[in-house]
Order: C-alpha cells, then sequence, then structure tokens
C-alpha cells in the first residue's frame, strides 16, 4: 500500500492551498474548531441581538462574577473527565461548601479558616465519591449520584432547621470574593496555570489522559490507576471548594437548592470547549476555559436578549445534544478504514 | 502554533469590533425601571402591571417585569439581569437580600424601592439577636419601603372583627404567613380577637397558625385547623385569604367554612353574593405603584422632598376593604379600574405630589394621597 | 476435478481517500481449489477480500461471479450470492448462546407467532455444529463459557450454514491452536471436495504450502504472480513476496545458547489460575522461549512474572542492581515482584499478546505511547517538559526506525509491525534490562520480522534477558536460547539450543 500522506501544498497557488488545509485541518481536528468556533459564534451573535449591551461595563463586571466560578470549577472538573469518570455532584457538594463556609464565616471571622474548610469539605467528599466507586466497583456517575444526595440532604436538612435565612453576618468579610474583579481575574489565572501545569507537565495528567483512553494499557504501562483516579478526585474537589467561596460571596446567604443544577453548568461549558466526555488524549484545559467564556457569555446574552429563562434551558440543551452529536459525527466521517 | 496565533486575532479583533459596538448604541429617551415581584398573574402583579402601563403612556419611561423566587440567590440573578439591562430605577415587590440588592444597584447608579412592604433601619439576626443595623439602608440610592394598611393594621382588625360578629360566627381560626414576610399580620390578628372578644365573648377565635406561600402547605394547615377544631364554623385567612386559604378548603370539602379573607381576586363578587366571604380586602396597588414612582421619578431628576427625613424610611400606602356588597362596586370601580385614568391616583394628582412637577409638593401629601381611603377617593372624583 | 471460474475480478482497484491499496487486480478464483492468497503487510490481501465479500466498496474495477456482473451491496448481499468470510477478530457476541449466534440476523426464520422457537434455533444449530465436527459446543449454552477458538468454530458453523460456494477465511488461523487450524483445513479440504471455492488468506507461508492449491502473491496493492503447488519453494515465495533476496537468516545464525551467569527473573512454584507450581529462571543476556497451545497458561506466565498474577502460591523474583532510592543507597538483591509497580522497579518490560487493547493506547500519539512508561525517567523532580517528550520520542523514532509522518501521528495509523516497534522503543527506551514479550511477531510482516529477530539477538548479546512467548514454533526453535514447552500449567519439557532441533520433537511435548 503506498503511503501518500497529504502534505499541504508548497506549490503555485500557496495562499488557496494553506487557507484550504487550514480548513482541512480544522474539519478534522474538530474539537478545536468547535471550541473555538463556538467561541467565535457566540460572541457574535450576542454582541448583536442585545446592541453591544454585552460589553456595558457593568455587565463586563456581572460576567467576570459568573465566569470566576465556573471556570475554577471546570478547570478541576476536566481531571475527572479526562480519565473517563463523570461527576454529577457539583452542585450539590458546592452547595454543602457555601453552607459550612457561612457557619465558619459567622463563628470565626476569619476568611482563611473559610478557604480551608471549603476546599477540605470538597475533597473529602470528592475523595468518597472515588473510593465508593473504586470500592464497590461502581460507575462513577452512580457513586457521584450517591455524594449529591447525601449533600443536598445535608443542605436541606439544615435549611428547614431554622425558619430565618442561613446568612453570612459580616458581609464585608468576604468581600474581596464578590466586588474585587482584580481578584477574580487573578484566582482565574491562578487556577488555570496550577491545573495546566499539573496537566500537561505531570505523571498525573499524563496518566489521567490514558486511563481515559485504554485503562488496560494505562495499568500495563505502569500508572496505579486507583491512585490516579483518586488524586484527579482530589484535584476537582480543590477547585470546587475554591470556587464555592466565590458562589457563597455573591449570594451572602444559603437556600435549599443553592448549587442546584451547577453539574450541568460545568458539562456544557467544557463541551462547548470542545472536550469529548469520554476523556483521553484530547482532553485539554482549554476546553474548560474557553468553554467556561463561552458558556456565560450564552447565559448572559440570551437573558439580556430578553429571552424568558423557561427558554434558556432548552436552548442549553439543545446546543449540548448539537455538540455531542457533532463531536461523535467525527468517527463516521472517515469513511472506511482498512481492514 | 500558526493556527492558535491566528484564531487569537481573529477574537481579538471581534472582542475589539463589539467593544466598539456597544459605545455606539442608541441613545435611549426614555429611562428602564424594572420591576421584581413572584409572579404577574395574580391581582397583584396584573394591578401593578397595569398601572405602569398608564405610567409608561404618561412619563418618560418604560418597564421592565422580572418574576424570580423568594430566596436570595434569585432575586439577585433577576436583579442582576435588570441592572445588565439597564435599568435606572427597580421597584422591588420585596426586601429580600436586602443589603445585597442596594449594593449592587448602588454599584450599577440604579434607585432602588421596596414596594410591598415597610423595612427597618435596624434587624436582630440570630444568634444573639442584637439590634444591629442593616447595611445600605442610609445609600442615596434606597429609596425606602412602603408600609402597608394605611400604618394601622389594627383598624382591619377591628373592622372584621365586626364584620365576624354580626354573622354570628363562632369558631374561627386564623391563617397568615410568617412574620418576618408579613409582620402587620400579628397586628391584624391581635386586633380581630380583641374586638370580637368584646363584641362577643361566646366566639372563640383560635391560635395564629403560619404557612410558608405554597398551597401545598397552606392545605397541610388548614388540615391541621379541621382536625384540631372540627366546630370550625370560619377562617381568618391572612395569607392571601382568596389565592390560598379558599382553594385549601375546598379542597378539604369545606368550603361552608366561611371565609373573612385578606386578598381578592375574580371570585370575590360571586362568593360574597352566596356568603361564603364574608370580607375581603387588597393593598391598593395604584397607592403602592404611584408611590414608588413618586420617589424615583424625584430622584432621577435630581429632586427631593424637603420635608422628608432620614427618619421616614417608608412611605405609606392605604389597604381598602369590602364589608359589603356595596363596597365591592365601588372597589371593582374605583380601586381595579381597568381605565387607570379613573382609579385611585390620576397623574394630575400623582403630578401634584412629586417636586419634579410641583415645587410646592411634601413627602406628608405624597402619603396623604397613596393613603386615601375608598370614600376619600369618590369624593375627590366628584 | 473440474475447475469452474466462480469469481473474477478484472482490474479491480481501492483506494482510501489518498491511499492506493489495490493497483488494478485481475484475479481469478476457481470452485473446486483452495486459493491462498499471502503478501506482507499493506499488499492488500484483506482489502481485495472485504471487496469480495461486501465490506468495503469498489473504487473502480469489475468483479464477476460466474459470468455475470457482481456488485455486493455489503455483506448481507454477498452472502445471498454466497460468499462468505470470516475473519481473524471475534465475530460472536457475549451473553448470547450458541444457537442465538449462529442465527445472529436470522431469528426470522424460527418466528412462530411472533416468538422465536428457541428449541427449533438449538436443534438447526447442534446440526450446523455436527457439521463441522464441533460436537464439543453445545448449542445451547451461553457462548461465554467457550474459549476463542471454539468460539471461531461457531463463527465457522455460522458461515457454513449459508451454504458458500466461496469461502472466505481471512487470517483467522493467526490466532487459533494447531487444533483450531487443523480443523478449519479439514473444512476447507472438505469444501474443495464439495466442489466449492476457498480462498484462504495467511501470514503463514509453511501453512499456506501445505493446504493450497494455488498461491497468489500481492505485493504493494498489485498482483505479482499465481504460483500453482508444484512449483511451492519457500525461499521462492518469500522472495515474490518482498521484491528481493532476503539477506543473512531469518532467525538467529548462530548455535550458541550461552547467556550471562546472573539469573535476572525467576519465579519458584507459582500456582494460580491455569499455573501448576511452574519454575523456571532467566539470566542475563538469554533468551528464553515458552511455548505451547493458547490452553497451556503460557500467557498467563507472561502476566504472573509483570506482577499481574492472581497467585495462591509461589513468588517472582527480579535482580535489582545497586542503586539509589531518595538518599538511601540499596545494595544489589532480589526483589518479590508482587504488583506491576514492582515489575516497574525491577525494570521489567512486558508486551502483551493483545497489543492494541493492552499495550498500546491507540488513539494518543506516538509520543505518548512512548513516554508514557518513562514518565519518572523523563521527569525532572515531576516536572516533565514537552522538549524532553520530545527527544525521547525522536530518539526511539530513529534508533528502531518507526515508519510515520510524525511522532504526533496516533498509533492507532500505523501498520501492524511499527506499531509492535512502538511496543519494544517503549520499553527498551525506558531502560527495562528484563523484557517479556507475548507473541512478539503477530500481525507483523516477514520485512519487519526479520529486522526484529535481529534486533532481540542484538539485545541478547547487550546482556537483557529476554523472554518470549509465542505460538508460532519455528520462531521459539529460531531465536531461543532455552526452550521451555508448557502443557497445563506446566513445563513438561525444556529444550537447549541445537541445530537439529525440529519442530516434530517439540510439538509432542505441547499436546
Amino acid at each position: 500500500m503506498k503511503k501518500e500522506r497529504t502534505m499541504p501544498s508548497e506549490a503555485p497557488e500557496q495562499s488557496a492551498g494553506k487557507l484550504r488545509s487550514l480548513w482541512e485541518q480544522l474539519i478534522s481536528d474538530r474539537n478545536s474548531f468547535i471550541r473555538y468556533g463556538g467561541f467565535a459564534v457566540v460572541l457574535l451573535v450576542f454582541a448583536l441581538s442585545t446592541g453591544g449591551r454585552l460589553f456595558s461595563s457593568y455587565n463586563l463586571k456581572v460576567l467576570m462574577s459568573q465566569i470566576t466560578p465556573l471556570l475554577i470549577m471546570s478547570v478541576g472538573m476536566v481531571f475527572i473527565f479526562a480519565h473517563g469518570g463523570m461527576d454529577i455532584s457539583v452542585g450539590a457538594v458546592s452547595g454543602l461548601c457555601s453552607l459550612v463556609s457561612v457557619y465558619v464565616l459567622n463563628a470565626t471571622g476569619s476568611v482563611l479558616a473559610v478557604l480551608l474548610v471549603s476546599i477540605l469539605l470538597a475533597v473529602l467528599c470528592y475523595s468518597i465519591n472515588c473510593l465508593i466507586s473504586e470500592f464497590f466497583g461502581l460507575m462513577s456517575t452512580i457513586s457521584s449520584l450517591a455524594i449529591m444526595f447525601a449533600a443536598r440532604g445535608i443542605i436541606t436538612f439544615n435549611v428547614a432547621q431554622t425558619s430565618e435565612a442561613i446568612r453570612i453576618q459580616q458581609t464585608k468579610l468576604l468581600s474581596v470574593f464578590s466586588d474585587s474583579y482584580l481578584f477574580m481575574a487573578l484566582a482565574c489565572v491562578l487556577a488555570v496555570l496550577v491545573t495546566w501545569f499539573l496537566f500537561s507537565f505531570t505523571k498525573l495528567g499524563k496518566q489521567a489522559r490514558a486511563i481515559g483512553d485504554n485503562p488496560l494499557s494505562a495499568r500495563q504501562s505502569g500508572a496505579n490507576v486507583n491512585l490516579v483516579k483518586l488524586l484527579c478526585y482530589v484535584v476537582a474537589g480543590v477547585c470546587i471548594g475554591f470556587a464555592s467561596v466565590f458562589s457563597i460571596a455573591r449570594v451572602g446567604s444559603v437556600s435549599e437548592n443553592i448549587g442546584s443544577g451547577r453539574e450541568m453548568d460545568v458539562i456544557i461549558a467544557v463541551i462547548l470547549g470542545g472536550m469529548t466526555l469520554s476523556g483521553g488524549c484530547k482532553s485539554r484545559i482549554s476546553s474548560a476555559v474557553i468553554g467556561s467564556i463561552t458558556f456565560v457569555l450564552l447565559s448572559n446574552g440570551l437573558s439580556l436578549s430578553g429571552v424568558s429563562s423557561l427558554y434558556v434551558s432548552l436552548i442549553k440543551g439543545a446546543l449540548f445534544l448539537i455538540i455531542v452529536f457533532l463531536t461523535l459525527r467525527q468517527n463516521k466521517n472517515v469513511l472506511e478504514l482498512p481492514r | 502554533m500558526k493556527k492558535a496565533i491566528s484564531i487569537l486575532l481573529l477574537c481579538a479583533l471581534m472582542v475589539g469590533l463589539c467593544v466598539g459596538m456597544s459605545g455606539c448604541g442608541s441613545k435611549q429617551e426614555t429611562t428602564k425601571i424594572g420591576v421584581i415581584l413572584y409572579n404577574f398573574t395574580d391581582i397583584q402583579g396584573k394591578e401593578i402591571q397595569a398601572y405602569c402601563d398608564y405610567l409608561k403612556a404618561n412619563f418618560p419611561v418604560e418597564f421592565v417585569y422580572r418574576a424570580v423566587g423568594s430566596n436570595d440567590e434569585d432575586h439577585i440573578s433577576g436583579l442582576q439581569d435588570l441592572l445588565s439591562q439597564g435599568c435606572k430605577a427597580i421597584i422591588s415587590g420585596y426586601d429580600t437580600a436586602l443589603s445585597k440588592s442596594i449594593a449592587m444597584c448602588e454599584e450599577a447608579g440604579c434607585y432602588y424601592v421596596v414596594a410591598l412592604g415597610s423595612v427597618s433601619a435596624v434587624e436582630f439576626p440570630a444568634p444573639d439577636y442584637q439590634p444591629t443595623p442593616v447595611e445600605g439602608i442610609e445609600s442615596k440610592y434606597f429609596l425606602g419601603g412602603t408600609t402597608q394598611f394605611g400604618g394601622d393594621p389594627a383598624a382591619v382588625g377591628v373592622a372584621y372583627a365586626q364584620k365576624a360578629a354580626e354573622a354570628g360566627l363562632k369558631h374561627i381560626g386564623a391563617i397568615t404567613f410568617p412574620t418576618f414576610a408579613f409582620a402587620e399580620g400579628q397586628a391584624i390578628y391581635e386586633a380581630f380577637k380583641a374586638t370580637l372578644a368584646q363584641l362577643n365573648p361566646d366566639a372563640e377565635v383560635y391560635d395564629l397558625q403560619e404557612f410558608m406561600f405554597t398551597q401545598e402547605l397552606c392545605n397541610a394547615e388548614v388540615t391541621a385547623l379541621i382536625s384540631n377544631h372540627p366546630e370550625v364554623d370560619a377562617v381568618l385567612g391572612l395569607g392571601s385569604g382568596l389565592d390560598f386559604i379558599r382553594p385549601a378548603l375546598q379542597a378539604q370539602n369545606r368550603a361552608d367554612i366561611k371565609l373573612l379573607a385578606l386578598g381578592y381576586n375574580d371570585t370575590v363578587q360571586s362568593l360574597m353574593e352566596s356568603g361564603s366571604v364574608i370580607t375581603a380586602g387588597t393593598n391598593n396597588y395604584t397607592q403602592i405603584t404611584a408611590s414608588c414612582f413618586a420617589r424615583i421619578y424625584d430622584a432621577l431628576n435630581g429632586n427631593s422632598y424637603a420635608d422628608r427625613t432620614a427618619e421616614d424610611l417608608n412611605a405609606v400606602v392605604g389597604y381598602p376593604v369590602i364589608l359589603s356588597m356595596d363596597d365591592l362596586a365601588d372597589f371593582q370601580q374605583i380601586v381595579v379600574a381597568a381605565d387607570k385614568a379613573n382609579s385611585s391616583i390620576t397623574v394630575d394628582e400623582l403630578k401634584s405630589v412629586m417636586v419634579t412637577t410641583n415645587k410646592d409638593a411634601t413627602w406628608a401629601a405624597l402619603n396623604e394621597l397613596t393613603s386615601r381611603d375608598v370614600a376619600a377617593i369618590k369624593a375627590a372624583r366628584g | 476435478m473440474e475447475k469452474q471460474l466462480f469469481l473474477e475480478t478484472r482490474g479491480l482497484t481501492k483506494r482510501f481517500g489518498e491511499v492506493l491499496a489495490v493497483n488494478h487486480v485481475d484475479m481469478q478464483i476457481f470452485s473446486g481449489e483452495i486459493r491462498g492468497l499471502i503478501g506482507e503487510n499493506g499488499s492488500g490481501k484483506s482489502t481485495i477480500s472485504s471487496m469480495i465479500s461486501g465490506l468495503h466498496t469498489v473504487t473502480s474495477g469489475e468483479m464477476f461471479l460466474k459470468g455475470e456482473p457482481y456488485h455486493p451491496s455489503g455483506a448481507l448481499d454477498a452472502r445471498r450470492h454466497a460468499i462468505v468470510m470470516i475473519v481473524q477478530e471475534v465475530g460472536t457476541i457475549d451473553g448470547l448462546s450458541v444457537a442465538e449466534n449462529i442465527f445472529l440476523g436470522e431469528e426470522r426464520r424460527f418466528g412462530k407467532g411472533g416468538f422465536i422457537d428457541k428449541a427449533a434455533m438449538i436443534r438447526e444449530a447442534e446440526k450446523a455444529l455436527a457439521a463441522i465436527g464441533a460436537e464439543n459446543i453445545k448449542a445451547a449454552d451461553s457462548i461465554n463459557r467457550y474459549n476463542f477458538e471454539d468460539r471461531k468454530l461457531v463463527e465457522i458453523a455460522r458461515g457454513l450454514w449459508y451454504q458458500p460456494e466461496l469461502f472466505i477465511v481471512d487470517e483467522t488461523t493467526t490466532a487459533l491452536s494447531h487444533e483450531g487450524r487443523g480443523k478449519i483445513h479439514e473444512i476447507m479440504r472438505e469444501l474443495k471436495k464439495q466442489g466449492k471455492a476457498v480462498l484462504f488468506i495467511s501470514h503463514d507461508l509453511p501453512e499456506l504450502m501445505e493446504t493450497c492449491d494455488t498461491l497468489t502473491v500481492l505485493r504493494d496493492g498489485e498482483l505479482i504472480a499465481n504460483i500453482a503447488k508444484e512449483d511451492f519453494e519457500e525461499s521462492f515465495i518469500k522472495q515474490t513476496m518482498v521484491g528481493r533476496v532476503i539477506e543473512g537468516d531469518y532467525y538467529r545464525s548462530d548455535f550458541d545458547p550461552s547467556h550471562g551467569e546472573k539469573v535476572m527473573l525467576r519465579a519458584e512454584n507459582l500456582t494460580g489460575g491455569s499455573l501448576q507450581r511452574i519454575s523456571l529462571e532467566l539470566h542475563e543476556g538469554e533468551i528464553v522461549g515458552i511455548g505451547g497451545l493458547s490452553g497451556s497458561g503460557m500467557h498467563d506466565l507472561g502476566k504472573a512474572l509483570f506482577g499481574m498474577g492472581h497467585l495462591s502460591e509461589g513468588k517472582v523474583e527480579a535482580w535489582l542492581p545497586e542503586r539509589t532510592e531518595g538518599r538511601k543507597r540499596r545494595e544489589a538483591s532480589y526483589t518479590e515482584i508482587r504488583s506491576i509497580a514492582d515489575a516497574f522497579r525491577a525494570n521489567i518490560g512486558y508486551i502483551s499478546k493483545d497489543r492494541d487493547k493492552e499495550t498500546l493506547i491507540l488513539p494518543a500519539s506516538i509520543r505518548d505511547n512512548l513516554t508514557i512508561s518513562a514518565l519518572d525517567e523523563l521527569g525532572n523532580r515531576g516536572v516533565i517538559t514537552p522538549s524532553s517528550e520530545r527527544t525521547f520520542a525522536q530518539t526511539q523514532k530513529e534508533n528502531f526506525k518507526i515508519k510515520c509522518s510524525s511522532i504526533n501521528q496516533p498509533v492507532k495509523e500505523l501498520s501492524g509491525g511499527n506499531k509492535q516497534k512502538v511496543s519494544f522503543a517503549k520499553w527498551i527506551g525506558k531502560g527495562s534490562r528484563i523484557l517479556i514479550f507475548d507473541s512478539p511477531t503477530r500481525g507483523v510482516d516477514i520485512g519487519v520480522k526479520t529486522t526484529m529477530y535481529q534486533l532481540l539477538y542484538r539485545l541478547k548479546k547487550e546482556g537483557y534477558a529476554i523472554l518470549i512467548i509465542s505460538e508460532e514454533l519455528p520462531e521459539l526453535i529460531g531465536m531461543s536460547d532455552r526452550l521451555l514447552i508448557m502443557k497445563d500449567g506446566k513445563v513438561t519439557k525444556e529444550f537447549v539450543r541445537d541445530e537439529n532441533l525440529t519442530d516434530s520433537a517439540v510439538i509432542e511435548y505441547m499436546i
């Protein structure tokens, strides 16, 4: 079989050839196409439909405050998706962390204590999630369901105890998390740098991706599968614990359904960022970053354009299906593979 | 690598384009005012919207409506949406997340007024219940709350007790919203109980029950009432008597139990005719909306009342009660009139109490106008 | 026997995108003969069989079935034309019964008022199984109970049930034991006797020479020659396949079984799974071959030596040279291998028989596959830079002459031989001194095989300890310093490298 690989033509029509090959590259690398293309489309569509209000100085601040927690959670969750895991407890766990944060803050007044407790609690929840899955041989979705119910139950129980809302007393303490846009930006940058480093330059990230593609081979190539998965969950826990401090700072009080639905936001965000949910070598931190921004632009843009919140969920769901469909099609398009 | 750079450049270009475009937004001539309520489908929502339409026809304003849930998170999201849309003032039904809301409005340079309840400058949070000042209350962007019942909730209790005694009711239950949401409920109940005790010593008024805003919880309270006191013959329905308590009674197949309601909807006419409902009433939404609008309009134009001090945190609006079929007729004609030009407050009357349109307008005059009872309004119409 | 032309192709061509897989092939298949099809990996033989059996579309050219134009729209259509193919990979479905597997897709035949008459299906299945002499397989059993070979037989039973006029065997025998192969040869001969046509595709030249009447040789997508049985001669055929004279010896040219003194890897009384108190020693600079039937336990032995065994008794030990662990300087010693992590630390490398499923990560790049086992070595205090990965991967690519467009190419796009090179490179690049290779040249074409044997010999000379587990007897005899034959989880005989060692002498200890 003559192996004639397509080289981008260096012949006469250089620019046309290069343009065509760029297009072909984009199509074949579907994930990148969705990631950047999706972002561009959403940006353009909503910039137009809101008459530029999307970028009013007030709205930019709103965007920043919405992007920060989502982005931090998503970059952490990439570790779980990369190794082929799935988690739907994000919302409940982050809500639980917010709840406990309020108690800790009211009791001690220390922001550091809040950060520590929030992060440790999230890491605990996620570690238990992972251990249940490994110990009982359950699918990661099922064990996360268990954690989700447990956490949600604790929240509901606590909220029902008092007729008053569970509220932060000294709101000034966490104001840097809700009002300082510089701090939010720095937090995002920090989260991205740390997770990108762990994901791309350490054993953890590489082995996680290998496990996502083929756990058997990863194991025989020296990866301690159980340990790697646990560490991935720990990283995710840290990010979620950190992000929930931003969430609670913004609202200041805890209601029964705090954080509900967050897990779907994270999943849709990474999908919009071009990540395949089955993980593997194509997983990237940039999916979470770009995807989170696209998602917030989408949400925010829709409500600014006057779309009722009922339709927003519908639209998000439809988008989710379309993109999953597009990434699936990738395999079908390569007509026939030689046997 | 080349691909990444070219895509980045493309993005930067687009963002630049969009930001540039945002600067060239069309200049608005009308000011946007946001309205936040739990829903717009009940009498309250419909009335407020109707009066807002009337205001829109007469002033350079437009209204944006947002229905939100009762918890802080929903309220803040809804508020954020309205602020992002460019509202310059917000009429909020409730004082949910008040400090946070005021802070957000301050940041956006937007005025905030609470329409369906009074606010106090001091609160008593758990666990020590020490009086602490509410943050943000002194902000110039906060235009205050709205005291209902004309400032005298007990009067309603007294009036209702009189009707109860007339109707010969002996065993009366009482159901209301929790105190944090409906502070006046307690006062009305106490006044009712005391008056009835005087007028009819044989009558019994049971303890006050509370429920948290859903039909299911209301049903639960009604069920409890009936099972604890099977002889009950009437309910003092302070928690949206017609929207919640009446359906609960029907669900229990006890439509025979009479209702002394705070509340109003389309069924009131037939129910009063048949005697199932003895009394009804609502806030005067026209007055509420007008009061809020007056404060907002003056603030937007940089004016304020000379006689309004820091202590005058809340405005006052009236509460028309319906004690008879005649009252009902007046109510329908004036309070919930379809044509707002003939309703409780006309544009001219409103203009006379706003500093922007009448430099002699006073805070006292505003409150007097907005707490007129039906008789007074009727007289003013001539 | 009258040989009638059954199938003819004229100018048959197939392109996959830019790649020309089959180039204007004119081929004839006659009824009543067994025609072999041989060629290196990439020669186009599987593609041709795919086109004939309807799995691939034809890019250009014509096919004629008994003189009539033949354009199968798919495998089902081909089946209706009495052309049936069995392949190398698994074609049965777990969880279904044997009978259900045989009649997959044909359940309607047993339909009775909306239900499937299971009893009737089982009866038919038993008939089909008896027809191929597979009475040990019970039609009502779940197919999960049967091993790979028996499942292949079920597939064959299914194929023959359709009464094919042309029966294509595509590389099926490669993964079977001698027994299994024997059964298939029987079936092919029976079909020939009945006047049917058989197309037999395989890598195994001796097998083809033994069973076929004619042999068609392909190279680079073109039909080079049709060789009749009279002219069968191994080196001539090999030359035709490769297009050049093969220099030097295929396996090793020496007969010197000497090796180093040090025992690098030893197993004592390993018991568990299919292993029964098995012991062995592997020395520095030695190639030990392990042969046997597929059920002998030799594959499990390989796994056990890599720390993946489920042992109830016995232990595996490996020699660790003097080294520094953290701050401590450790003496050279034997360390027990109980887990993959232990094996790693002892510098043992393992390539599984199911290389694609267990050793390589197909969707990942060549670079990722090469570096995945060497992350500790590449990392500087836990940080692994892309440049260190790139350098490492490039070095291995050059050392092993891996044919690819770049190290970022996904491994799944490589040919079998190059995939095997990646597997080798991954362990050797890491510095593994003890290598356990299970079926190292499976699915690899002759040209690459030669290179690999030369490489293995070179490694032996450099002091590596190599264990080769293989079902290809000639390979084991050709390469091993010592050859251990396994049967039923035990070592039945040990042979030392000798000029005069023959296949037959060895086989009797296997069966």
